[in-house]
């Protein structure tokens, strides 16, 4: 008797989940949901977008399709709504171009089915770059313990360490990057422990120390030349602040120069062009390779200067066949704007220029009030772009066909920093951006430290986490100073940068 | 006659655990230990996850859902000497599998006992040591048990085990597994070519980590072979001690002192029924005197004292208590824990003189307690070990209303210790403090996942549902009075303080605190700015240290600020400093003479601080003898 009771239990409750829901009311109103997946293009080659419905109910229903009579239909009693992966994979591939749907129904405590308004996004020709670099880190500023290099599958949802520095015995890692989106050719710091600079050259590593006598310091914030021989580095001496009020804390230069690093020769050029007492910072090549993008302050003289002064952005001419440093031309002042320039970035087409802008300093990522802005490089027109928040957008990367790009945003909480993908078209408009998708819906809302620098990159980083961690725990090797460069005005450079030092700044 | 001698075992044993169950209990106290590692064990696949990535960690895993319950400190005495009875009883029953039944069962026990409770008086002992090793000791049972059901497969069913154990408990686990099972091979098996097995599995062994360092694992090679992990924070880090080797090495020498026995004692035979009749009767003769079993009970009782008495630190108990007598806001019983310690300390001077705040007493105690470090004994944050302290100074900053410092050190702290209940609850008191809700549900979904905190988790998310029910909470909506929203850089305690009090002039806590850093540093222009406001607190005459300071800056400067009227300064005041004037001019230029003449009765004045202990006088900072 006791098992068919269980046995009926079992098909009624079968036949209940399984139920048409019959007649239900129309909400007149898009679906509460997150993360916020409404309005939005997106890659084809996308995870699925799974999202919690935040609407009262008792069971929800989503049904998302590209053609009506195909939906892949999900329900559940809880309100996430997790999507086949297979399912969603061959829908985005019939759906290149055009737009994806997603009607979503919630069933009313007591009551009947309701149907909100239906969600529609677009699927993209252009696939994003499959694979997603980034470091995640605490929200401590000066301690760390665990912290690692990741990347992530953006066809799907695995996550896989490039290195954690738990393998380097707790050195600090940061400041990874990759040249032209390639997964083979990359660079990543390590700092405190088993100090140096990795990079990965024609698939093998090796460990460089890129200071030299002649320069501030090893090379910081990098970027690759295109030619993936080269490295623009800026050098330098950095600090923090903390604070009261909304900005937490400020992170300064003292100094900073710049220099480019020969991945063939491992020698280190630079120039009094970028040498100066004023603070070069944050170099950038042009897609074509002839120009460094970067940013330049005034030489600081006291602590307000050094936390307060704007960035212009300028760039210089560079031969990477002799390692010369040509002629200086301004691109953008920042009084001329208000606003501080930082992380000029150019689209792979080279027609625009993606950077910045804050009240002030260069280190964006604490500032709320940071956004992204375009810069026409044929026109030399600049606009504020419409996909920011009223919290931090800043950091960004360009997918390598030109159109994706990933940015780091706080708009979530305002705390964590968190990847978001948008799609600019030909004429500089970006769509509405979404975040990172996860497996659980829920991840953002107990996911407690923070994606720093993402990179999009072409596939997965073809070595292992052993043999990275087997390159680190080598000696690096130290670079050479370039012959090119004039070594007598650098150590006077120096010299002039060492007297000027004081603790009050 | 057996089951006799194996009930007077029976009973010490009981004794023994009974004993240790009592000192863990009243002497060691687990809870302790869970507070000074700040233990958080979270439910959920998402924590347990990352302890699958490398060898060892399920047992940190496992010890850290053990540990949690060391909160309670019966639960925790409890726990501690059941996994060590266990520990001690499986050895028993590995090294009666070579001996046959012995008379030194109590002893094999007793041994793993005591030295697995007396690990525990460190404070900073990982317990992820233990159940690694308990590990070994199911891993060398499950050998024994697989060897006698499955012979032919003993050395297949070997390395399937050693692997297995590596993974649960890394590289030290493995070795004391490879040498513990080939003694138990050797001691089992009746051909001496046994013994080829030692050098083969512990070689195995070694070689398992190796391989899997060179292949699988991107670990260090020290940390697949340490009995301990290396990894910060500081405060955290356990020194490997010698007792610990002692620990894993017991169930390997025990083993071997089984074979040994077996050689010597009993001829090498296995089965006792062989012995000859003479022997029989001679070892039944001795087995009629428990004398065995007692000597043994006192020899443990004796190593056990001399162990603990070697390892345990009563001072490092005294700096655990205050902690968490801080933690518990119990500024009473830091006062009294304080008084029992002698000699000066760096904590024990945070500590007090955070106490002596939160009781309202500082501006009269603060020379109390030697101030040999200045203001850097009462703001550890300008110290280079604060990596060491970031939790007690973002408690002080906390007290001080000052959100944005306390939150950065938190922060850091939460850096540490990610999963740690004290870092997520002030994170999350933080944020409800500043109104930014969201930010405080973030964290408490993650507090939430510990079982042990649910009841104050509810209480928060109450806050954070009805936000408006967080105005009639009294420290909520003190603190939210007291911090500072103007945008500016915290530099240091001094102009932390200084905005602290001019956001707000009713944040006494922080008034004292800004004038005891301008006594300690000698800002006198601060101080008098600052202590002309002493009667905006309803005071009268000044408490100690600030009228010894004013005393002193009116005979210095020969004036008298136009704030100070008769009562400012107390009469008595005025007569101490011309006592210790006229003290003073006996000795002349003779400081170290004053300083003996005047120790007795001007020891707890301003004026002694600033000719005696002052650190710009002492260079205590380049004298370590004179800081603990």
């Amino acid at each position: 008797m006791k098992k068919l009771v269980y046995l009926l239990s079992v098909v009624f409750l079968v036949a209940s989940c399984r139920g048409d829901m019959g007649n239900f009311t129309e909400v007149d109103r898009l679906p509460v949901i997150f993360p916020d997946y409404t309005g939005i293009v997106i890659p084809p080659n996308i995870a699925p977008l799974n999202f919690k419905i935040n609407e009262p109910g008792e069971a929800f229903e989503a049904r998302i399709y590209v053609d009506k009579e195909n939906p892949v239909t999900v329900r559940s009693s809880s309100a996430s709504i997790i999507i086949d992966q297979a399912k969603w994979r061959k829908m985005l591939d019939a759906g290149k171009g055009k737009s994806i749907y997603t009607d979503v129904f919630v069933k009313q405590k007591e009551g009947g089915w309701q149907k909100f308004k239906t969600i529609e996004n677009r699927i993209s020709e252009e696939k994003i770059d499959s694979h997603l670099a980034y470091r995640l880190i605490n929200t401590g500023y000066v301690l760390w313990t665990n912290l690692g290099i990741y990347q992530r599958n953006l066809e799907n949802f695995d996550e896989k360490p490039i290195l954690e520095n738990k393998s380097i015995e707790y050195g600090c890692l940061n400041c990874h990057s990759f040249a032209n989106n390639d997964p083979n050719k990359f660079m990543l710091h390590i700092r405190a422990i088993h100090g140096g600079t990795l990079i990965s050259k024609d698939g093998k590593l090796e460990k460089v120390n890129t200071k030299t006598n002649y320069t501030l310091n090893a090379g910081a914030y990098p970027n690759w030349h295109p030619d993936g021989k080269h490295i623009a580095y800026s050098v330098n001496d950095i600090g923090q602040y903390f604070c009261s009020g909304e900005i937490r804390i400020e992170v300064a230069d003292m100094s900073s120069d710049l220099i480019v690093y020969d991945v063939e020769k491992n020698t280190v050029s630079t120039s009094a062009k970028v040498s100066t007492p004023n603070r070069e910072n944050l170099p950038v090549w042009s897609p074509d390779g002839k120009y460094i993008y970067y940013l330049s302050a005034p030489p600081v003289r006291d602590l307000d200067d050094r936390i307060n002064d704007k960035y212009d952005l300028l760039r210089i001419e560079y031969n990477t066949a002799d390692n010369s440093w040509g002629k200086i031309d301004t691109v953008l002042i920042a009084d001329s704007i208000g606003k501080s320039i930082s992380f000029p970035k150019v689209t792979p087409n080279g027609k625009f220029l993606m950077f910045c802008t804050s009240n002030n300093g260069y280190f964006t990522i604490h500032h709320p009030q940071t956004d992204l802005n375009l810069l026409d490089l044929q026109t030399g027109k600049f606009w504020k772009m419409d996909i920011n928040s009223d919290q931090t957008d800043s950091y960004h990367c360009f997918s390598s066909g030109g159109h994706w790009f990933v940015f780091t945003s706080k708009r979530l909480d305002g705390l964590f920093s968190r990847p978001f993908f948008s799609y600019l078209d030909e004429n500089g408009n970006a769509t509405k951006p979404f975040v990172l998708p996860q497996e659980d819906p829920e991840f953002y809302n107990s996911f407690i430290k923070n994606y720093n620098i993402p990179e999009l990159i072409k596939g997965e980083v073809p070595f292992t986490p052993v043999e990275i961690r087997d390159k680190v725990l080598e000696d690096a090797i130290p670079a050479k100073i370039d012959p090119g460069v004039d070594t007598l005005y650098m150590k006077q450079h120096l010299q002039k940068k060492e007297s000027s030092d004081s603790p009050h700044v | 006659m057996k089951a006799r001698i194996f009930s007077f075992s029976g009973l010490l044993m009981s004794i023994s655990v009974i004993i240790v169950f009592w000192v863990t209990l009243i002497v060691t106290e687990p809870f302790l230990l869970y507070y000074n590692q700040q233990i958080g064990f979270s439910v959920g696949f998402e924590y347990f996850k990352g302890f699958l990535s490398y060898p060892g960690g399920v047992s940190n895993y496992l010890a850290d859902f053990i540990s949690q319950f060391f909160k309670f400190n019966t639960i925790g005495s409890l726990l501690i000497v059941t996994i060590s009875a266990i520990q001690g009883l499986m050895a028993v029953f590995l090294v009666n599998k070579i001996t046959g039944k012995n008379r030194f069962s109590f002893l094999v026990f007793a041994l793993i006992l005591v030295t697995g409770f007396v690990l525990l008086s460190d404070y900073r002992y990982p317990y992820y040591a233990t159940v690694r090793l308990l590990m070994v000791f199911f891993f060398v049972l499950a050998f024994w048990f697989f060897k006698n059901k499955f012979p032919k497969y003993t050395y297949y069913i070997w390395p399937v085990l050693a692997v297995l154990l590596f993974y649960i408990a890394s590289g030290a686990a493995s070795l004391v597994f490879g040498v513990s099972s080939a003694l138990l091979i050797a001691g089992t098996a009746k051909d001496k070519k046994a013994w080829f097995a030692l050098p083969v599995l512990v070689v195995i062994s070694i070689l398992i980590p190796l391989i899997s360092y060179k292949f699988v694992f991107p670990t260090t090679l020290k940390n697949l072979f340490r009995l301990t992990e290396i990894k910060p924070p500081e405060m955290l880090a356990y020194s490997v001690f010698y007792l610990l080797f002692a620990y894993y090495a017991l169930l390997p020498v025990l083993l071997l002192a089984a074979n040994f026995f077996r050689k010597f004692s009993i001829g090498g035979q296995l089965e006792p029924t062989k012995l000859s009749e003479k022997k029989k009767a001679k070892i039944t003769l001795v087995k009629r005197i428990p004398f065995a079993e007692i000597a043994q009970f006192l020899l443990i009782g004796v190593l056990g004292y001399f162990l603990f008495w070697k390892s345990f630190d009563p001072f490092k108990k005294k700096l655990v208590y205050l902690d968490y007598y801080a933690q518990q806001e119990n500024w009473d019983e830091i006062l009294k824990v304080a008084e029992t310690v002698q000699v000066y300390d760096f904590r024990v001077n945070y500590h007090v003189v955070r106490a002596y705040a939160n009781l309202g007493i500082l501006p009269d105690k603060l020379f109390n307690y030697p101030q040999l470090l200045g203001s850097n004994g009462i703001f550890l944050d300008t110290s280079s070990r604060n990596g060491s302290f970031t939790m007690p100074i973002s408690d002080l900053y906390f007290d001080l209303g000052f959100m944005s410092e306390s939150l950065r050190w938190a922060f850091e702290a939460q850096t540490l210790l990610p999963n740690s209940p004290r870092i997520l609850k002030r994170i999350i008191e933080i944020y409800v403090i500043n109104e930014k809700y969201d930010l405080a549900a973030k964290f408490l979904n993650v507090l939430e996942k510990n079982l042990l905190y649910r009841d104050w988790a509810k209480k928060y998310r109450d806050f954070v549902t009805n936000p408006e029910t967080t105005n009639k909470d009294q420290k909520i909506a003190e603190k939210r009075k007291f911090t500072p929203r103007k945008e500016a850089v915290n530099l240091d305690p001094l102009s932390n303080l200084k905005l602290l009090v001019d956001t707000n002039h009713n944040n006494r806590l922080a008034y004292d605190y800004l004038l005891t850093v301008c006594i300690l540093d000698g800002y006198p222009n601060e101080f008098l700015n600052y202590v002309s406001h002493y009667s905006y607190y309803g005071i009268k005459t000044l408490p100690k240290s600030w009228e010894e300071m004013l005393s002193f800056l009116i005979v210095k400067n020969k004036s008298v600020p136009a704030f100070v009227t008769n009562e400012t300064v107390s009469a008595e005041c005025i007569n101490r400093l011309k006592a210790f004037n006229a003290e003073m001019k006996k000795y002349g230029n003779n400081m170290e003479q004053a300083k003996i003449a005047t120790r007795k009765d001007f020891e707890n004045s301003y004026w002694y601080y600033l000719l005696f202990l002052n650190p710009k006088v002492t260079n205590a900072f380049n004298n370590k003898s004179l800081i603990k």
